[in-house]
């Protein structure tokens, strides 16, 4: 497992969604991305949930650290 | 025939459908919104031209209070509502509940209401105001009582400043709607020139200030990498804020404390987002932030006007305020409020086309790549020019109110400005529809 962290507090809309949805399709099946935001990207967790993908939001001071994992496959 | 805003909303209806988690209702929602306020913009300046000098003789004068409403409900208003659909969501996390519904409800009550009362104002008819009582009414109630139950249930901070707005606009809409009640119902009672001040300084510098102040808290740091306001400022001031406006309710001295005190707090806010913009990290000066710097530079002279004429000895009887009072109203709205407003409309109808597009790439399985950039909905040019002319039409305004012969060319300046406005933005709906088509 390997953990890539992207820092997108410096871009201005929609440079950090274009940035996440870019990372989270180089994520390996283990892999964890974690984007240092701003603010709670609220429009990107429907978009994450639709591709398989669960989130993990923690506060930071004045920031947002957002963990993003790919979904577990269930067991058929 | 259908009205232009809405059938370009109904064009697009059929797009963004789906249910969504976070609550993000479709692009045409907040579209029919702002289309309509740019049509209602076009009516206020051509209306205004059409009266000439007469009308700006008085802030009493019938022509006058139904231009003053047809930007202010019209224009401001129609913004401020569309804008909450999808700014709700994007800050907080969840929409307002039964946006498509509340949107159908809200969005031509909106609209029926302000054209009834700009018609009961500049006729003085009875009927027309019964009429907009009403509409306005269910407007208020059912927009106000959305808002309310999602920023009650919302642990957002981002959400947090927008309490105070919605308690400012509570009372500045209901002294409005009961104003209009007691010109058309004789058995309401009602004391105009007491509450007429009171009315708009909760209206404008409540509702329409606090909010903007609120979102200003998201979106300088969000749009143009700004430092965040400081604690201090974001907690304490919109407080004093408030306090000031219920001080201005009381008789002197109280109220003409109210007036220095709400000077010292929005102005202090307002100048503290300006430093934030002179500190951006993204040095770019777009239309936006040239939007922000003139509305809140506009809003500073204004509130110092106020407070100086609020501590002048007899101000408020003779004098130059009964000068001044017209034109500070024109900087604060026109040139304030609605410069702030017009800026906030060139990021966010780009970037919410973009987002919608984004998503419905994604739900569709297609490249992102797919997606135009936000510049293909309204290019740097244009919103440039947009805000240019929106500027040249509140110092144009202003001018007017102490040059009346300029009137008519200031509100066909103003028609003007919002005609482009309406162009610009049709014409993104338009872009949106056809990268929609191609997408899914």
């Amino acid at each position: 497992m390997c953990t890539k962290t992207i820092d997108v507090r410096e871009l201005a809309p929609p440079g950090p969604f274009e940035v996440a949805l870019q990372a989270i399709a180089e994520l390996g099946g283990d892999d964890e991305l974690v984007l240092l935001h701003r603010r709670e990207p609220f429009p990107l967790y429907d978009v994450l949930a639709d591709l398989g993908f669960t989130h993990h939001v923690e506060r930071l001071e004045g920031d947002f650290r957002i963990v993003i994992r790919r979904r577990p496959r269930q067991a058929p | 025939m259908m009205p232009l805003p809405l059938a370009a909303a109904v064009a697009l209806e059929g797009v963004g459908r789906g249910p969504s988690a976070d609550g993000l209702p479709p692009f045409s929602v907040p579209l029919r919104f702002f289309l309509t306020a740019a049509l209602f913009g076009v009516v206020g300046g051509g209306l205004l031209a059409w009266s000439g000098a007469p009308a700006v003789s008085s802030r009493w004068m019938p022509q006058f209070l139904a231009v003053t409403h047809l930007m202010t409900l019209g224009v401001l208003g129609m913004v401020m509502a569309g804008a909450l659909f999808q700014v709700v969501p994007v800050l907080g996390g969840g929409g307002l509940p039964r946006a498509r519904l509340l949107a159908h409800l809200v969005h031509p009550a909106l609209a029926g209401g302000t054209a009834c009362l700009a018609v009961g104002l500049g006729s003085q008819s009875p009927n027309w105001l019964q009429g907009a009582v009403v509409l306005l009414g269910v407007a208020g109630l059912l927009l106000g009582s959305a808002v309310a139950v999602r920023v009650a249930r919302s642990r957002a901070p981002a959400l947090r400043p927008i309490r105070l707005a919605l308690l400012a606009g509570v009372a500045g809409i209901g002294l409005g709607i009961w104003m209009a009640a007691a010109s058309a119902w004789p058995a309401v009672q009602f004391a105009y020139r007491t509450w007429t001040n009171v009315h708009a300084a909760w209206a404008g510098a409540g509702l329409g200030l606090l909010l903007i102040f609120g979102v200003a808290q998201q979106v300088l740091p969000m749009f143009h990498v700004t430092p965040p306001f400081a604690a201090r400022v974001a907690q304490w001031l919109p407080r004093l804020h408030v306090l000031a406006l219920v001080l201005m309710v009381l008789p002197r001295p109280w109220s003409a404390i109210g007036c220095v005190i709400l000077a010292l707090a929005a102005g202090g806010f307002a100048l503290a987002g300006l430093d934030l913009l002179r500190r951006r990290r993204r040095r770019r000066r777009d239309a936006a932030v040239l939007a922000w710097q003139g509305g809140l530079s506009a809003i500073v002279v204004a509130l110092v006007v106020v407070a100086v004429a609020a501590g002048w000895p007899s101000a408020s009887t003779v004098g130059w305020w009964f000068v001044v009072e017209l034109p500070v109203g024109v900087l604060f709205g026109v040139g304030g409020l609605g410069t702030i407003l017009i800026g906030m409309l060139t990021k966010i109808v780009p970037f919410l086309a973009f987002l919608h597009l984004q998503r419905a790439a994604v739900h569709a399985g297609k490249p992102a790549g797919q997606v135009p950039a936000m510049a293909h909905f309204l290019s740097d040019r244009i919103a440039h020019a947009q805000v240019g002319l929106h500027l040249a039409a509140g110092v144009a305004l202003v001018a007017a109110t102490f040059l009346p012969t300029l009137t008519t060319g200031a509100g066909l300046l103003l028609a003007a400005d919002f005609a482009v406005l309406f162009a610009w933005l049709a014409r993104a709906a338009w872009r949106y529809r056809v990268a929609w088509r191609l997408i899914s």
